[in-house]
């Protein structure tokens, strides 16, 4: 695999040349600071773009090019990372070696297409598609409720990062949803293209200039800026532990429980507080999987994750509502164990074999490959063999101090209130 | 070893059926650092009544996946705990009607890691007080898919196709059904179904073929495994009629979800190839209601539906075919699929646009080793043998015989689950 960065017009373009993978991708991110007004225009642009153009000016259309394009599909998503936002756009199409050289082209013409010949008439898009994609919109934030898991997930965001962009999901609210018209969209729609984004391209697979100059080509008459922008959140929390329950009409509940991390280092944050975390609860033997679900039956679910953008630990499980105290009660004493060496050094050794298989999966894993280079824009993130090395580096001291800088916030419950 | 090479990707297995039966298949590639593998075996859900030895034993439905729980407990063994941990693998296992498979995905020393997937195999535990302990953990995971409304659709719209079918329990059965099972039950489910001659193994990712295949000889040499008669599943005989026609789902859900399916005697179609009667409806059903048709832009313009999808299924002598969609208007999508399939029609260019997209599908497969193991265990598991030329399989299919196949394909017989507020 080659990794190349090249910047034009402001424009950088990551070129990965690699023969691993039988497919083209070509990623397009527009990225900028996050500002809550954006969600449910970022919901509105992004379905309406890859719902229609002038071209295929139907869905059946538009579906019916990808298809005849052996499945070439574009994808577009609105994302919140960290401090930031950014709108994804990914053409991924088979490798024409498979196929036929035509299809390079036809599938670069495609990408251009939804991009840059929206379905839009006199300066605002189409109204039936518009009222199409939000009644759709409509649809998927009043159902929210209908997912326990990301509900559940939603509401602890809220408690636990509130004040900061963690704290909002990506789905719009009824009330921002009825702000967005034809026309401000289509203003919202220009924007992306006049400066007020940093622009990123990914294409990955087996690269080479002709390939490169023909992405390029695409975007060299719009801007992008060179701001300079991170992904990490600086914020001042209440120091106070906040527990709240709510509840709906489900067979099983959701428990979250959110620790603050507090002051960590660059190297903690990479390195040690990975350690910490497949301890805890990512490995096959972790503590919680050992104490809560084995030890305990009290739940088929359990884990943890970390975020590093907002330097926060969460655990989560789903357990019967009857067993909530007791559930916390394990959760608690399983971090308090994290203090405990004994405790530590059965799973430590473990836990880096278990990140080294983790790491490994990065040469296969095309999306891993893309974002590597992408938030590398906006944090310092090592080469894979880098973090190999210093994940190796770890000490059983420096988990146990980071105990110190952990502080337990939120417990969350979703009550669920069904008995089917 | 035999070497099996995949038409068009120059990509190759290597296979080997030992004396006692086991069938191995080794796919060694270097595109990856990484290494899947996994034993099976060819026990699932499906059964739930059997012959062996001239008698007739009857399974507590989620039987096969509570044996799969106790068969992977890593936890209750130190020893194998241990050894999981030092080599820093991923050990996981599922169940589903037609078998039963355990994995593991590691980057470290894979002759360790095999022989650790197949000591979890075949070094057992089952006795009562672990049996009991894992029903708490069993009837949360009951509690969780009861939850999701798509599981819990499926789940009642197969119960109101069938009368007497394996379908009319889920795969993880209900937390009644799991009350019911004992060490001696799934004690005496491993002894007659996990026979050398019911189970393969799949190595994928980077390796020497060689040294895997002797390692596996050598690991079941040592067992002293020989071949065993194996139990006949009695099927239940299921009519052609649907059990019950119409129900309502009580749920608080914001958008209706409605499931309209028909079943149709396999028979009909006049094709044994169940895997190749699957494309060709499979073709037929994406081309009228995916996002590519007409009825779904006119649907999704009339304000009828969000979305909406077509699939076929296999159930012994039966063919599903399945409609479902989550709907603005619940009332006028009933009113209106069934006249619109009755007027469900193909062109060849469509045809052969589809086509296309199972090309590339076969084609991607390889580039991922998880892939690889997971469509050699369907093969087996569905059709018993491994398709090394999927790829003219596919271009073979021809635009008259779908049209023959539309034909036969008629809505007369449904049954249609919906939710309601």
């Amino acid at each position: 695999m080659e990794y190349k960065k090249i910047i034009k017009n402001n424009i950088t373009i990551h070129n990965i040349n690699t023969d691993r993978f039988k497919t083209l991708s070509v990623v397009v991110f527009f990225t900028k600071e996050f500002d809550k007004n954006d969600i449910a225009f970022g919901n509105f642009l992004t379905n309406n773009l890859v719902y229609s153009s002038k071209k295929y000016n139907t869905k059946t259309k538009m579906a019916t090019k990808g298809e005849e394009l052996y499945g070439a599909k574009v994808s577009a998503s609105y994302c919140l990372l960290g401090k930031c936002e950014s709108f994804i756009f990914s053409l991924d199409f088979l490798n024409p070696i498979y196929t036929e050289d035509k299809y390079l082209d036809e599938s670069l013409l495609y990408l251009k297409e939804i991009l840059f010949n929206p379905n839009v008439k006199e300066n605002s898009f189409d109204i039936d598609y518009f009222n199409i994609i939000k009644n759709d919109l409509v649809s998927s934030s009043k159902a929210i409720k209908d997912n326990p898991n990301l509900y559940a997930g939603i509401k602890y965001s809220q408690i636990m990062y509130k004040g900061t962009p963690s704290a909002y999901s990506t789905t719009p609210t009824l009330e921002d949803i009825e702000k967005v018209t034809p026309e401000n969209l289509y203003s919202f729609y220009k924007d992306l293209f006049d400066g007020n984004y940093k622009i990123d391209i990914a294409i990955l697979g087996q690269t080479n200039d002709d390939i490169i100059d023909k992405v390029y080509d695409i975007f060299k008459n719009i801007k992008s800026n060179n701001k300079s922008l991170q992904f990490k959140i600086e914020h001042k929390y209440e120091d106070k532990v906040i527990e709240k329950i709510d509840s709906l009409p489900f067979n099983q509940s959701k428990l979250y429980i959110g620790y603050r991390l507090n002051n960590l280092t660059n190297y903690e944050l990479n390195y040690v507080l990975r350690v910490y975390n497949t301890i805890l609860g990512t490995m096959n033997d972790s503590i919680l999987f050992n104490i809560v679900r084995e030890a305990n039956s009290l739940c088929y679910t359990v884990g943890s994750y970390y975020s590093k953008y907002n330097p926060s630990l969460t655990i989560y499980a789903g357990i019967n509502k009857v067993n909530y105290e007791k559930a916390v009660d394990l959760i608690k004493s399983c971090v308090e164990s994290m203090k405990n060496e004994k405790v530590l050094k059965r799973l430590f050794d473990s836990a880096k074999k278990t990140i080294n298989t983790y790491l490994n999966n990065y040469y296969d894993d095309l999306s891993a490959q893309i974002n590597h280079y992408y938030d590398n824009e906006f944090d310092t993130i090592e080469d894979v063999e880098t973090q190999r090395e210093n994940i190796n580096k770890v000490t059983i001291d420096e988990v146990i101090k980071l105990n110190d800088k952990i502080k337990l916030s939120t417990i969350y419950l979703m009550r669920g209130d069904n008995n089917d | 070893m035999i070497k099996k090479t995949y038409e068009k990707v120059n990509e190759s297995i290597y296979y080997e059926k030992l004396d006692n039966g086991i069938e191995v298949f080794l796919y060694p590639t270097q595109k990856t650092k990484n290494f899947y593998m996994s034993i099976s075996v060819k026990y699932g859900a499906k059964i739930n009544k059997y012959k062996i030895n001239n008698k007739i034993n009857e399974i507590i439905p989620g039987s096969a996946h509570f044996l799969e729980h106790k068969v992977m407990a890593l936890s209750e063994n130190e020893e194998i705990s241990k050894r999981i941990n030092d080599l820093g693998c991923l050990a996981n296992a599922w169940t589903n009607y037609q078998g039963t498979n355990y994995n593991l995905f590691g980057s470290g020393n894979i002759i360790e890691s095999l022989n650790l997937l197949l000591d979890i195999f075949y070094n057992t535990d089952i006795n009562e007080k672990n049996v009991e302990e894992e029903k708490g953990i069993i009837g949360e995971e009951i509690d969780m898919y009861k939850d999701n409304i798509n599981s819990l659709m499926f789940t009642h719209l197969y119960n109101n196709l069938f009368h007497n079918s394996y379908v009319n329990n889920t795969v993880v059965g209900k937390r009644s059904d799991i009350q019911k099972i004992t060490a001696k039950s799934l004690n005496k489910i491993y002894n007659d179904y996990y026979a050398p001659n019911n189970t393969f193994i799949i190595v994928t990712g980077d390796f020497n073929a060689n040294n895997v295949l002797d390692f596996i000889k050598d690991y079941i040499g040592k067992l002293n495994l020989s071949k065993k008669e194996l139990p006949k599943r009695i099927k239940s005989k299921e009519k052609d009629s649907v059990k019950i026609p119409y129900e309502e789902i009580k749920k608080d859900v914001e958008n209706t979800r409605v499931m309209c399916a028909s079943k149709i005697n396999k028979k009909v179609f006049g094709i044994k190839d169940d895997m190749l009667l699957k494309y060709y409806i499979n073709i037929i059903l994406s081309i009228n209601f995916s996002p590519t048709s007409h009825i779904y832009e006119k649907y999704r313009n009339e304000n009828i539906i969000l979305n909406m999808n077509g699939s076929v299924d296999i159930i012994d002598d039966h063919v599903i075919l399945l409609a479902s969609a989550v709907c603005n208007d619940g009332e006028k999508f009933i009113n209106n699929i069934f006249k619109d399939a009755k007027k469900m029609k193909l062109t060849k260019s469509e045809f052969e646009r589809k086509k296309k997209l199972f090309l590339k599908s076969y084609i991607l497969d390889f580039d991922n080793i998880e892939d690889v193991e997971y469509n050699i265990t369907t093969d087996i598991l569905m059709k018993n043998k491994v398709n090394y030329k999927e790829y003219s399989y596919i271009q073979n299919m021809n635009y008259e015989e779908a049209k023959r196949i539309l034909e036969l394909i008629n809505f007369d017989n449904y049954s249609i689950i919906r939710t309601i507020k």
